[in-house]
């Protein structure tokens, strides 16, 4: 096995012991808990936080993806094509708004607790799977798109064998990009009464005990890199079975 | 198939039905609705219903983008003014600890005005000078708005008042924050760059970690450097002096620094493995020096993509430095988290439309900035 | 056969293609020749209706190409084009399998249909059929897309600059390809090139296109011995013209019976093989090969020479 899957294979054994069986790990965080106060978490188990973190993420991001990747199609459809130039613009400035704005925002709209949250992390997992998805569906070449038609494809033939298969990878990308996002503003979920793993950080930070706060870091941190590396493997497996090559090692962000 | 978009004017009049303010008895109890005429008057919304009439009218028909946007920008401004004078009309019978503020009404109006805006900006497409010129502009427009006074008596307006000496000191740790760790991760981050470009074997490696560190969410990474940070403080002479502390600016600094890496490394990398090798093989016969061909052919023609990883370093760290308030860090965050704890929105809005407005100025500006680059793609 | 009557294409009022009209025989292979924006592509795209003629009628044995729905029509016409537009995702048979696939053939005749044409086309069905289009070398990649285009047995093939990306050596063994495919199978060809060396060696007729006009529409040896127009003679270039008129010309019709020394003359020889076989050999007369391979007969150098003047042309 290679370096890389040994690394992740720890991981996902670290993050599983931690979570199934804290008090194994409570000596080593000891050192940095105030004296008489609790080592491990214990207003909720860990377990289930993550689980409702990565519910929280799961719920969002899956209509977000539907959603932007609808958009994505209808945009570079002719009959959507006058909102093409107006739905660019707009991920350009979307992004540039903070994933903390829109889950402020959202408090006095919908009140505390998982809502904001859930509105936060679904408006704001549009845009990377959507800037992603206009990428896919627009970077198939003119020579393949005249190719399709040439061949007497009807619009739906074209949509469905050419133009999906050919943006899958990267619209997966961007479902990678949303879904890490996501992870991390549902962590600042916990702020507005979301069920996260975030929820023990804060807990930490205000009682001022650093073995909360260490604790539920790496698990939030460990949480996103396993969504991170999971969401990679789709990927690749998409890009595999597409039988494209693999993506370049570098490349520019912008 | 032109014309599709006027869809958006549906909604644009559909606007003018929903509550245009919301009237607080104080700051944080429950809003009550106050439609268009309630808070403008019979004439005042007579007027406005007209304007709004006229400019959906005037975009049913223009196709020319200039034009529209002619229509777009002195809709957007009366709205605020509007705005203005409704809370003002709204507040001058009202107990001093009565808020005004916008309401669905407004919002929509103004999302959608700003959408047919950014419509007519996206089919300009101006070059990088109008573009710049225009964010100067913007900017210019609504600092005459805010210090014009007419929008005194708008609730956020009360709420920095009541607070603006804290609102600028805020603002400028803020700033310190977010523009501090860039440049601390530019003279780092460059340099790293072009010694990754040259040893192709440590590049992926090296990305793999940065981006890894990326990956980590803002909170848990604040969260995890109070324990190394507080360490540092506690056991190395001076560092306490310089304000290093466990919790506050120092983490905060610091994981703004780390995530600011890998955008400036990766593109750094990608600028100069991206020079055409025949350009770099002229400079090589022309006679140049290895740090010659570097200063003077390889970084200005990376230059355009290292500027865009400075834009989105930036973005980024303007958004995640609001979340180094939960660690005591300061910032426009303070605000926001106050906010939210106090159920309080406009002291929300206090936090979040100043960190959003900054987020967009500095992506407008750099993002013409790359494009004024003489290596810049035409 | 295929007609275009009075066929224009305006884009913005400007005519890409202004009042075109032409019938092109069944089985011929028609070479549309013309710089870049002369609007020949346009033309050839009339034809599948990829581009809708703003005026005029395009039938195809008399039937009008716009009563048939755009994809049912395309479905019947082979198309290829210069970058090969394979879809990338797709192995090099899956490709060559599209149109049966979208006309619902049974699985077992695609598989056999794409088998008989990769053998066709010299591409080995096995080493050959599951790679991916980047895996493909450009000549082996541009007969794919050749091979796609002719699946379903379409009567009629429409080529725009097929050989366009490929080297000289490449692109001569194609376009031997092509011609003997094309003979072998009968199809109507139409075939859009800038380049009129390979009109000429391909053709059957040639079409000559200008600013969306047609300025000549004969066989190739008319075009060279009497263009109509001075752009046809540029196009032609006005140095090898006798050499181009006698490398469409065989050998084998000036030759008189006899015996000469040397080295015999190919049997399917043009005339300017056989000219600078002399000027290289140093010889006034060559004996010529007959089908067979047996010597039928002699070429003779000056006979070669006034062969070569256009009234001595076929026609």
């Amino acid at each position: 096995m290679r370096p890389a899957g040994v690394l992740r294979l720890a991981l996902l054994a670290l993050t599983a012991a931690f979570l199934l069986f804290p008090a194994l790990f409570a000596p080593m965080l000891r050192p940095l808990a105030p004296p008489n106060m609790p080592v491990i978490y214990d207003r909720a188990s860990l377990s289930s936080l993550a689980l409702s973190h990565l519910a929280l993420v799961a719920a969002a991001i899956i209509p977000s993806a539907l959603l932007a990747s609808a958009l994505a199609i209808l945009v570079t459809r002719p009959a959507g094509a006058e909102f093409l130039p107006l739905s660019r613009a707009l991920v350009g400035f979307g992004q540039t708004f903070p994933p903390v704005a829109v889950l402020a925002l959202a408090v006095p709209v919908v009140g505390f607790g998982t809502w904001p949250t859930l509105i936060a992390l679904f408006l704001y997992g549009l845009l990377p799977i959507f800037e992603n998805a206009l990428a896919g569906l627009t970077g198939v070449s003119g020579a393949v798109r005249l190719a399709a038609d040439g061949m007497g494809m009807t619009p739906g033939q074209k949509l469905r064998r050419v133009e999906l298969p050919l943006a899958l990878p990267l619209m997966i990308e961007g479902v990678r990009i949303s879904a890490v996002i996501a992870v991390s503003t549902a962590a600042i979920g916990s702020t507005v009464a979301a069920r996260s793993l975030g929820e023990v950080i804060i807990a930490g930070l205000n009682a001022n005990n650093l073995s909360f706060v260490v604790q539920g870091g790496l698990l939030t941190a460990a949480l996103a890199l396993i969504v991170y590396e999971a969401l990679g493997m789709v990927a690749e497996a998409a890009r595999n079975r597409l039988g494209l090559p693999a993506e370049p090692a570098s490349r520019p962000a912008g | 198939m032109r014309g599709r978009i006027s869809i958006l004017l549906v909604p644009l009049a559909a606007s003018a039905l929903l509550p245009f303010a919301v009237f607080r008895a104080n700051r944080i109890a429950a809003g009550e609705p106050r439609s268009l005429i309630e808070t403008l008057g019979t004439a005042g919304a007579s007027a406005a219903l007209l304007a709004l009439g006229l400019a959906i009218a005037a975009l049913m028909v223009i196709r020319q983008p200039l034009w529209r946007l002619g229509v777009a920008v002195p809709l957007l401004v009366s709205l605020v003014l509007a705005m203005g004078w409704g809370a003002a009309r709204l507040g001058a019978d009202a107990p001093t600890a009565a808020r005004i503020g916008p309401g669905a009404g407004f919002w929509i109006a103004l999302t959608l005005a700003g959408l047919l805006l950014i419509d007519a900006l996206a089919r300009l497409r101006p070059g990088p000078a109008a573009r710049l010129g225009f964010a100067a502009g913007a900017v210019a427009l609504v600092w005459l708005l805010l210090g014009s006074g007419v929008l005194a008596e708008l609730s956020v307006m009360e709420e920095y008042r009541s607070r603006s000496a804290a609102f600028w000191r805020e603002g400028g740790r803020h700033l310190w924050l977010a523009f501090g760790s860039f440049g601390v991760a530019m003279a780092a981050g460059v340099p790293l760059g072009i010694a990754l470009a040259r040893a192709p074997r440590l590049r992926q490696p090296v990305l793999g970690a940065l981006t890894a560190v990326q990956t980590i969410p803002s909170i848990a990474l604040f969260g995890m450097l109070i324990l190394p940070l507080g360490w540092v403080a506690a056991n190395l002479p001076g560092a306490a002096a310089l304000g290093i502390r466990g919790i506050g600016m120092a983490p905060a600094f610091v994981a703004l620094l780390l995530y600011s890496l890998l955008p400036i490394v990766a593109n750094t990398v990608a600028g100069l493995t991206g020079v055409p090798r025949s350009v770099t093989e002229a400079a090589d016969g022309m006679g140049l020096t290895r740090r010659e061909r570097l200063w003077r052919v390889d970084i200005p023609l990376a230059a355009p993509v290292i500027v865009a990883a400075a834009r989105i370093v930036l973005v980024q760290n303007i958004g995640m430095a609001t979340v180094g308030a939960l660690i005591g860090a300061g910032g426009f965050g303070t605000f926001v988290f106050q906010g939210i704890g106090q159920t309080a929105t406009d002291l929300i809005l206090l936090g979040a439309l100043p960190t959003v407005a900054l987020a967009f100025v500095t992506s407008a500006v750099l993002d013409a900035a790359a494009g004024l680059l003489p290596g810049a793609a035409p | 056969m295929i007609e275009f009557q009075s066929v224009s294409k305006l884009y913005d009022g400007l005519a890409a293609v202004d009042d075109v009209s032409l019938t092109l025989e069944r089985g011929t292979l028609t070479a549309v020749v013309g710089t870049s924006g002369s609007g020949k592509s346009t033309l050839l795209r009339m034809v599948n209706r990829l581009v809708e003629p703003t005026s005029g009628r395009v039938l195809i044995d008399g039937a009008d190409t716009a009563s048939v729905p755009p994809a049912q029509l395309r479905r019947r016409i082979g198309y290829v084009i210069q970058d090969t537009g394979l879809f990338p995702h797709w192995s090099a048979a899956r490709n060559i399998a599209t149109v049966p696939e979208l006309l619902g053939w049974p699985k077992a005749q695609i598989r056999a249909r794409v088998r008989e044409l990769m053998e066709v086309l010299q591409l080995d069905p096995d080493a050959i059929g599951p790679r991916r289009p980047h895996e493909l070398s450009g000549g082996q990649a541009q007969r794919v897309g050749v091979a796609r285009a002719l699946a379903a047995r379409p009567a009629l093939l429409l080529m725009d600059e097929p050989f366009g990306a490929l080297d000289p050596v490449i692109r001569g063994q194609a376009q031997a390809d092509l011609r003997r495919v094309q003979r072998q199978l009968g199809t109507t060809v139409i075939l859009v090139t800038h380049d009129m060396a390979e009109a000429i060696r391909l053709g059957d007729r040639i079409a000559v296109m200008r600013e969306g006009r047609i300025e000549q529409f004969a066989a190739p040896a008319e075009i060279i011995a009497a263009p109509a127009t001075p752009f046809v003679a540029d196009l032609l270039g006005e140095g090898d013209r006798a050499f181009r008129l006698m490398s469409l010309r065989p050998a084998r019709e000036i030759a008189e019976p006899g015996a000469a020394e040397g080295p015999m003359l190919p049997a399917g020889s043009s005339l300017a093989e056989a000219l600078a076989e002399m000027i290289w050999t140093g010889r006034d007369r060559l004996p010529i090969a007959g089908p067979d391979g047996r010597a039928v007969g002699v070429v003779r150098r000056d006979a070669v020479i006034r062969a070569g003047r256009p009234e001595a042309g076929p026609e």
